[in-house]
């Protein structure tokens, strides 16, 4: 069966039909379809005279429906999105936070205690003792004169 | 649990904003493609598309307190047009009237419906564009947060855009069914629909979430956040459970059996839809948020 009357299968299962193919409809299909309309022997000016009129009332039911329908889906996802908050408020309780969790590990706590913890070391005034060994002055030849302790 | 700055105004105006842009998109496509044996649900989705997208665009307001108290300064939301924010007010402001209007034209309701169906074709190709727009914005709206690694990708405008669809779907599916019962036979032929859209969504979402767990330090941790930490009994058992693998299931189901399931089990699998898409949209906004927040 090719994919043309495999989708019409589908179709002719929804009125109701079995027919195979488009081009092989079945009695029902034929009778339905191809049902002559009566006429009456007045003509049709007399037909549309005597048949009565789709009244209005049948439309607007038909509108109101359909109105309602919208509101009714818009209020539906109205009270899901509700039910879902509703579903996320209650069992946040239950929730137990992992530290593990935190999706970003704050540093300020952590600086904070290191800022409070360095305390200031008493400095000596003057140049230190390490740099103090390594001077080099210079000789009024303009030789640099040997640092202290020097073998030559 | 405290709300943050993003909270479930927000979340409700990408679920409807996303659910009413895609149920325009489904009455379009039923209207167009299969004209004869679809009008319950392209009326449907006509009728819901834009009040859902009104009511979701009034959330946005609410959420903007300023705008809300001195509506005035809202004449700024259109005033820089580098701003992705500035182009959503427009996409939102043309779409809101136009999603009105073709409910109108299909369902000839007042006088300016029987007018406006003579432009019907014109109405459904314009407002499709603008109601992929609308559900693509509702991701980039997040997408453009810089501060949270977890929503700045590509991806969300995309993940978002595949849940609009399906979750419009559901809604004209709903709609059609409130119309006329007897017609829940027929939406067996779009049960192949949600079976495509739910499976492009669960592949975005699986796509999403391991690029997240990739790609930065705080979107790895936003990512874990949802598929092992403390959002993950929502993520798996809301989302992917009942939102996207029970439906998924029953779509295919609905689509062999052909009107023979129980009519309970096809509105409810499109129920199960929307309740997935309005978790995934609140567990995406959550999982960025501070920690505090949750």
């Amino acid at each position: 069966m090719n994919t043309t009357s495999w989708i019409y299968k589908r179709e002719s299962q929804e009125r109701g039909t079995m027919s195979e193919h488009p081009e092989n409809p079945s009695q029902q299909d034929v009778e339905t379809s191809e049902a002559p309309e009566p006429v009456s022997a007045a003509g049709p000016a007399a037909e549309e005279a005597s048949s009565p009129k789709p009244s209005n009332n049948h439309a607007a039911d038909r509108r109101g429906r359909m109105i309602t329908a919208g509101l009714l889906a818009t209020v539906i996802l109205a009270v899901i999105a509700m039910l879902v908050s509703g579903i996320f408020q209650l069992t946040s309780r239950w929730l137990m936070v992992c530290p593990k969790d935190l999706p970003v590990n704050d540093p300020a706590p952590i600086l904070w205690q290191d800022v409070v913890a360095q305390e200031p070391k008493p400095a000596k005034l003057g140049a230190p003792e390490k740099l103090a060994s390594q001077v080099v002055f210079k000789s009024a030849s303009g030789e640099a004169a040997p640092p202290k302790g020097s073998a030559h | 649990m405290v709300e943050s700055a993003w909270g479930w105004l927000i979340i409700a105006y990408l679920f409807l904003a996303g659910a009413g842009s895609g149920a325009f998109i489904a009455a379009v496509a039923c209207e167009l493609l299969a004209p004869d044996w679809s009008k319950a649900l392209a009326r449907a989705g006509s009728l819901a598309a834009g009040p859902l997208v009104a009511v979701g665009t009034a959330c946005l307001v609410l959420d903007l307190e300023a705008g809300f108290w001195e509506p005035w300064r809202q004449i700024y939301l259109v005033g820089n047009l580098r701003s992705m924010i500035s182009w959503g007010v427009i996409i939102l402001s043309f779409f809101i009237p136009l999603a009105f209007l073709y409910a109108a034209a299909l369902n000839e309701i007042t006088v300016v419906g029987k007018i406006a169906k003579k432009y019907v074709l014109f109405i459904e190709i314009v407002g499709s564009l603008l109601a992929v727009a609308t559900a693509t914005y509702t991701g980039v709206l997040i997408a453009v947060v810089n501060g949270v690694p977890f929503w700045n990708t590509p991806l969300m405008p995309v993940l978002f855009l595949a849940s609009a669809m399906s979750t419009g779907l559901a809604v004209a599916m709903i709609g059609a069914a409130i119309i006329d019962i007897t017609t829940v036979k027929t939406l067996s032929n779009f049960a192949l629909g949600h079976v495509i859209f739910l499976a492009v969504e669960a592949l975005v979402l699986m796509l999403f979430v391991f690029m997240s767990l990739t790609r930065s330090t705080e979107a790895a941790l936003s990512a874990g956040i949802l598929i092992s930490g403390v959002l993950s009994p929502y993520f798996w058992g809301l989302v992917v459970i009942l939102g996207i693998v029970v439906p998924f299931i029953l779509s295919i189901i609905e689509y062999y059996e052909y009107g023979e399931m129980p009519k309970y089990l096809v509105v409810g699998a499109d129920l199960l839809v929307l309740i997935g898409g309005m978790s995934l949209r609140a567990l995406i906004i959550f999982s960025g948020a501070p920690p505090q927040i949750i």
